[in-house]
Parts: C-alpha cells; sequence; structure tokens
C-alpha cells in the first residue's frame, strides 16, 4: 500500500536521506532499523508530511502524497506516532485521544481504544502531562488510532520505558496488525524491532544498506555485527 | 477622587488586556504578533462610527459590521503579512505588520479625515454617582464587557472542540498538524479573534476617548506592554497585568502629572524584563530535548 521510490530529504545542506526505496504491504509490520542519525526519524517523518522531500515519490494506494502537508496525509489513513510522545500535556487525556480523531470528527471509536490501554480509561479526565512515561507513550498510540489509521507510522516507541513495558508496547504493535493496520516501525532496539516485523531495512548514513525479511535480516552476520551488536533488551 | 481614578483605571485597564490577549493568541498558535493591534482598536472605532452615527445604522447590526470588518482585517493580515514570512521562517512579519497598520491608519486619514470627533453615547452622556464620585456608566460598562469577552475566549478555548485544536497547536504545532489539524486555518482563525478582541476594544473606547486614525497607536503599545508584563504565554497573567496597567496608570496620572504615566508604565515593563522576561504568568522557559 504505501510504497516510496528514490526519496531524498535535506536537513538544510545536509542531505539527511538519499535514494530511499521502501514498500509496506498490506497487513504488514516493517522495521526500519540503523544507528543514531541514520535518518529512519526523517523517512517517517517526510511520510507523514512534516517533512518535504527534496526529490522522489511516495504513494498510498497509488495516490502520491509526497510533499503534501500533514493534515492532509492523515485523511489518507497515515499517522504518526512521533518520536518522544508529543502528547498534548496542558489538555485532559480525553481531549488528546479526542484530538486525534481531528481528521473525521468522530469519537465513537474511544471505547474500543480504551479497552486496550485500561490504564488511560481511569485517567480521563488528568491532564496528560501527570501520566507516567510509559503512560505517555500508550497514549501517544491511543490517540494515533483514534485517527483510524490503515498504516500506523511507529517512531522509537520503546524510548525511555522500562523493559517490561517495551515489550507489552510490542505486544500492542502485533494487536494493532492483526486488526488490519500495517505499522511502520523505526527502532533503536533492533533485535526487538526484527522480532516482531515481517520486514525489514537497515538505514546507514541515510541509505537502505539491506533489506528483506526480518528473519533473515536478523540472521545476517553482517547486519548483527554492524548493527544488533549492542543487545539492549 | 481616588474612585474616579479607581474606575477609569479599571475601565482602561480591561481593553489593555483585551487588546494584549490577541497578541497572545497569535503569539501562542504562531510564535507571530500583529504589530497592527492597535490599529485594528482604531478600525473597531472609525467603522462604528460610520456605520452607527454617519450612516445611522442601528447600534446592533453596527457593531457585528464592526466585528466582521475587524475579523477580515485580521485574516489580511495574516494572509499577506505574516503567512508568507512565517512558513520562510522569517522575522519580517514584525515590519510588514507594522506597515499594514500604517496603509489602515492612512486610508482612515483619508476617508475619515485627520480630527477627532466625538462618538455619542447615552453611557456617557452625564455621569452617575458611584460612592460619591461621578462616573460614565461607559466606564463601567468597559470592565465589565472586558471579563465577559475575555472569560468568553477562555471558554471557547477550553470547552469547544475548535478551541482545543487551536491549544493543541499552540502546545506543539508540528504534533497539531501530524494529528490532522488544519494548522494554517487556526493560525488564521487566531489572527480573527485577535483583531475581533481588538475591535471590540476600539467600539467600547469610542465613546470615551474620541474617534481618529491616530487613536489606535498607544493603546497597541500599551497592549504590548500588558502582554510582556503578563507574559505572552499567559492568557490569565495577561489579565491580571491589564488591570494593573490601567491602574497603575490612572493613579500616576491622578497623583503624579499625565506626563508622568506614560513613563511609569513602560518603566514596570523594562523592569518586568529585567527580573521575570517571562511575565507574571508565564512559565520559565525550559529547554526542550
Amino acid at each position: 500500500m504505501l510504497k516510496i521510490r528514490g526519496l531524498a530529504v535535506r536537513h538544510g545542506e545536509i542531505e539527511a536521506l538519499h535514494d530511499v526505496s521502501l514498500d509496506v504491504g498490506e497487513g504488514e509490520i516493517v522495521a526500519v532499523i540503523g544507528p543514531n542519525g541514520a535518518g529512519k526519524t526523517s523517512l517517517l517523518r517526510t511520510v507523514a508530511g512534516a517533512l518535504r522531500p527534496a526529490r522522489g515519490s511516495i504513494t498510498i494506494d497509488g495516490r502520491p502524497i509526497a510533499g503534501a502537508p500533514a493534515w492532509r496525509v492523515v485523511r489518507h489513513g497515515i499517522v504518526l506516532v512521533p518520536e518522544g510522545r508529543r502528547i498534548f500535556g496542558d489538555q485532559t487525556v480525553r481531549a488528546n485521544l479526542e484530538l486525534g480523531a481531528v481528521s473525521h470528527g468522530r469519537f465513537d471509536d474511544m471505547p474500543r481504544v480504551l479497552a486496550r490501554f485500561p490504564a488511560l480509561r481511569e485517567r480521563l479526565e488528568q491532564p496528560a502531562g501527570a501520566l507516567s512515561g510509559g503512560q505517555q507513550q500508550m497514549l501517544a498510540i491511543a490517540r494515533g488510532l483514534m485517527a483510524r489509521p490503515r498504516l500506523l507510522l511507529l517512531d522509537e516507541p520503546s524510548l525511555g520505558l522500562a523493559p517490561r513495558l517495551v515489550r507489552e508496547t510490542f505486544d500492542e504493535v502485533r494487536r494493532i496488525r492483526a486488526e488490519g493496520v500495517s505499522v511502520l516501525l523505526v527502532e533503536q532496539l533492533a533485535a526487538l524491532a526484527l522480532g516482531v516485523a515481517d520486514r525489514g531495512y537497515v538505514l546507514d548514513r541515510g541509505r537502505v544498506v539491506a533489506a528483506g525479511a526480518a528473519r533473515d535480516l536478523a540472521a545476517d552476520p553482517r547486519v548483527v555485527a554492524a548493527y544488533l551488536g549492542r543487545r539492549v533488551v | 477622587m481616588i474612585i474616579q481614578l479607581l474606575v477609569s483605571g479599571l475601565a482602561l485597564g480591561s481593553m489593555y488586556g483585551l487588546v494584549a490577549l490577541g497578541y497572545h493568541m497569535t503569539w501562542a498558535t504562531s510564535r507571530t504578533l500583529n504589530f497592527s493591534q492597535g490599529h485594528v482598536v482604531m478600525l473597531g472605532a472609525v467603522v462604528a462610527y460610520g456605520v452607527h452615527v454617519a450612516a445611522g445604522w442601528p447600534l446592533a447590526v453596527a457593531v457585528i459590521a464592526t466585528l466582521a470588518a475587524s475579523a477580515a482585517f485580521g485574516l489580511v493580515v495574516e494572509r499577506i503579512a505574516v503567512r508568507p514570512f512565517f512558513t520562510a521562517g522569517s522575522p519580517v512579519w514584525l515590519l510588514s505588520t507594522i506597515a499594514l497598520g500604517i496603509i489602515v491608519e492612512n486610508v482612515a486619514m483619508v476617508t475619515f479625515g485627520k480630527d477627532a470627533r466625538a462618538f455619542p453615547s447615552t453611557l456617557a452622556l452625564k455621569p452617575v454617582f458611584l460612592l460619591g464620585a461621578g462616573v460614565y456608566p461607559q466606564e463601567l460598562l468597559l470592565p465589565l464587557a472586558g471579563v465577559v469577552l475575555m472569560g468568553g475566549t477562555q471558554l471557547f478555548y477550553h470547552r469547544t472542540f475548535y478551541g482545543r485544536q487551536l491549544k493543541a497547536v499552540a502546545w506543539d504545532r508540528e504534533a497539531a498538524g501530524l494529528m490532522g489539524i488544519h494548522v494554517p486555518r487556526a493560525v488564521a482563525t487566531a489572527y480573527a479573534l485577535s483583531a475581533v478582541l481588538a475591535g471590540v476594544a476600539g467600539v467600547l473606547l469610542a465613546p470615551l476617548l474620541n474617534v481618529s486614525p491616530t487613536m489606535g497607536t498607544l493603546i497597541g503599545l500599551k497592549a504590548f506592554a500588558v502582554a510582556i508584563l503578563g507574559g505572552l504565554g499567559s492568557a490569565a497573567g495577561i489579565v491580571v497585568a491589564g488591570f494593573l496597567y490601567g491602574l497603575v496608570e490612572a493613579l500616576v496620572a491622578g497623583y503624579v502629572s499625565t506626563g508622568a504615566r506614560e513613563i511609569v508604565g513602560f518603566a514596570l515593563v523594562i523592569a518586568m524584563l529585567t527580573v521575570r522576561p517571562w511575565g507574571l504568568g508565564g512559565r520559565r522557559p525550559t529547554r526542550r530535548v
């Protein structure tokens, strides 16, 4: 459903991505791994419309979206859960969830979304800024789900979470896919990401240096040596 | 005399707060300011004079027309003086909004004339007595209207879905866009609303001050001073600062001299910038990682 071809993105003088091509199929979980500064976040932000590409095409079901502003991309069913959660800390949990539904204006998904995150249901009227880090991550994902994504872009969902919460988050990713939502996952914890993904791409200094089935990547000695060396979890 | 000074201080202060709230709104959503805010006050007064006093429209209709004109001007400012520079990340909006204000002032000079004219109002005809002091009913109406309008804006921001979208844009513009909020429209709305507040202030002030093309300049500056005192990021701080500024001004003018009024007012701003640059209600900026 998502097709990226020859994508280049610049940050001022520096080219953050060069000639990146990537696909996400219907109902797939695709992981993008690679070291810090490889351009993983730039990739997701460009797909979501927060960055404009310098070259290349991005299509969703054949419709071009490269260069479209974020609020239009959301209406194609592509939703980014950004790195660092970026929840609206001065508003209640409920208001955050409602804001997730801005693109279609229907709040009736809330019970279904809350059923997956009971901790949020108990804190609906609390300011989102008062939640713990793990709860904020849940809220960020829940807010993204309120937008009714067909393709969910997850940027470092494990960042700052305790190991137990990391596992729960990845279990959640599997459940989300089971409901028919495709997932493009960017993660520092490469081994874990490849464990949940169907396919993977290795990004280094803005280029795709390896791609394939997640299982094959995880077993590839070059990938293991270069990118899976330090196992954190 | 003290009662009169307090009443007129609160009256003017509420209007400073109202206009300053406009600075806060555009700052929160876009980190830009409409430096022609004072000229919108004038625009409100001049349009109200034109349609109500000169053309004889009923007051209610005249007020609605004035607010529509103010909102339209706010949208024009955003579209031609802010958006082209805002998207390019350039601070030119600072000059371009001032330039638009000067154009409006000159248009008013040509169409309305240089001279100040009185805006007749039954509420500013003869004073009523409050605790033995004579005050105009209009002066009592101002703080009341100011509080209602400032409260109304807060209700809009906190209780309506669109208001909460604007708050989301203010909190994190990029995240708001990623959720599907149309950020340019939110910024334009903030500009329109902020101009409406200034236009209302113009209509309310017209019977007390005289209507003239230059009446808004100083009000716009003082409102900016109030926004700095209260904290550009804090609506509550601005409301409080507006009343404080109005009171200090009235007391200095009454007990010292009218000449000292502006000196004390702007000295307050400099003092605030030295000891607490984020303002009365603002929060000390923390670096986001």
